[in-house]
């Protein structure tokens, strides 16, 4: 009777230590996952977040998108190669979308791309990768994304009353045991934050990029221009009449009044108007004024 | 021979590269205006400029008089060799 109780409550006291520590390992996994979700998210975002995890207030957070995304994604190569300029608005759902199964909530326009299947595993794996470097995990557990819920406050954000999007991760050790959950808080003033962000980068995107091109062909682009010294009148007969070394007299003062001009279909365009100078040991071209009707700035 | 009224005495044929690094906007615009003017264009004022797809070329908006007012016009234009090609898009 004695050697039954006895294995009873052995069993009990096996039962309860593997509850310990599996509630410890828990407890753990949560308060690792909260730091891990207030370092990578919350401090990264330009959002002015007071959010109370896991008894620590986190406090403002002043960092902006791009530092975000430069610690994030600061060796992703963002640019024409791979078709996606910093952060769009549907990037976030699109990321999240993808982790939960591909399928997306909302904004079917946008299609999935490559670019943002690599964004998301880059988010994820850095969450994961800082809660099991912590953990000191086995490396048999698998993981599981659960669901993928709006608007529902986790605890994280509990007191901040925003609207935000969650992704919750179990965290599957033998199934259907489950370690614990990762639950990824995005704000949604974030998302909003990020569209105004890349709304602002691609308008200077492409305000820009007209000027950069224009820029790099003004280096080399070639217009053939005309010094113009004196326009004159002459009869054939003193054209027939110039000779080889033979001289033909300039009236007073046209080296004084030189003009740069560029052809057009119709007629000769003044840009310019100079004199005759010197440059070191030639003769230039000393502009004097520029045509202001033409409205060159040059 | 016919007689030429105007006899050009000294003609320099110039290639104009700019050695400057960084151009303002408004050099910019002027260079495009000036492009246009060689290929027998009027642009008061560029009132938009957009890349497009093919090498050196751009969609530029123009407005009939430098107020930006007035009849808009807009030209697809592309540097090719020593000149552009402009074409009245709309």
């Amino acid at each position: 009777m004695s050697g039954a109780v006895a294995s009873i409550l052995e069993r009990k006291l096996a039962a309860s230590a593997n509850r310990r520590t599996q509630a410890s390992l828990q407890n753990s996994l949560v308060l690792n996952i909260e730091k891990t979700i207030s370092k990578v998210f919350l401090d990264l975002l330009k959002s002015d977040v007071q959010a109370r995890v896991s008894e620590q207030v986190v406090d403002t957070h002043l960092r902006t998108i791009d530092a975000m995304s430069s610690a994030l994604f600061g060796t992703l190569p963002f640019g024409d190669d791979i078709g996606l300029v910093g952060f769009d608005a549907q990037f976030i759902d699109t990321a999240i979308s993808l982790a939960t199964g591909g399928t997306k909530t909302q904004g079917e326009d946008r299609p999935i791309t490559k670019t943002d299947a690599a964004i998301s595993r880059r988010i994820f794996n850095r969450v994961l990768s800082e809660v099991f470097g912590k953990l000191s995990l086995n490396g048999n557990e698998t993981i599981g994304i659960t669901e993928f819920e709006t608007e529902k406050a986790p605890l994280a954000f509990l007191l901040s009353e925003q609207k935000y999007a969650l992704l919750r991760i179990d965290v599957v050790e033998d199934a259907p045991n489950t370690l614990g959950q990762i639950e990824l808080v995005i704000p949604l003033s974030c998302i909003t934050r990020i569209s105004a962000q890349e709304h602002q980068l691609g308008s200077k995107s492409e305000h820009e990029s007209w000027q950069a091109a224009m820029a790099r062909i003004a280096d080399t682009a070639p217009i053939e221009l005309d010094t113009i010294v004196q326009r004159m009148h002459m009869s054939l007969g003193e054209i027939l009449g110039l000779k080889k070394g033979g001289f033909l007299e300039l009236p007073q003062g046209s080296l004084e009044n030189l003009s740069l001009e560029g052809r057009t279909q119709n007629a000769n365009v003044t840009i310019f108007r100079g004199h005759l100078g010197a440059l070191k040991t030639q003769k230039a071209f000393k502009v004097t004024r520029v045509v202001s009707d033409e409205n060159i700035q040059f | 021979m016919k007689p030429t009224p105007l006899f050009l005495i000294l003609t320099l044929l110039m290639s104009s590269v700019t050695a400057a690094s960084a151009y303002t906007e408004d050099q910019l615009r002027s260079g495009l205006k000036l492009f246009l003017k060689l290929q027998g264009h009027e642009c008061a004022k560029i009132i938009d400029v957009g890349a497009r797809e093919e090498p050196r070329a751009f969609d530029i908006l123009c407005a009939e008089y430098e107020d930006g007012s007035g009849d808009e016009v807009k030209f697809f234009f592309q540097f090719v060799g020593a000149g552009a090609v402009v074409e009245v898009v709309e």
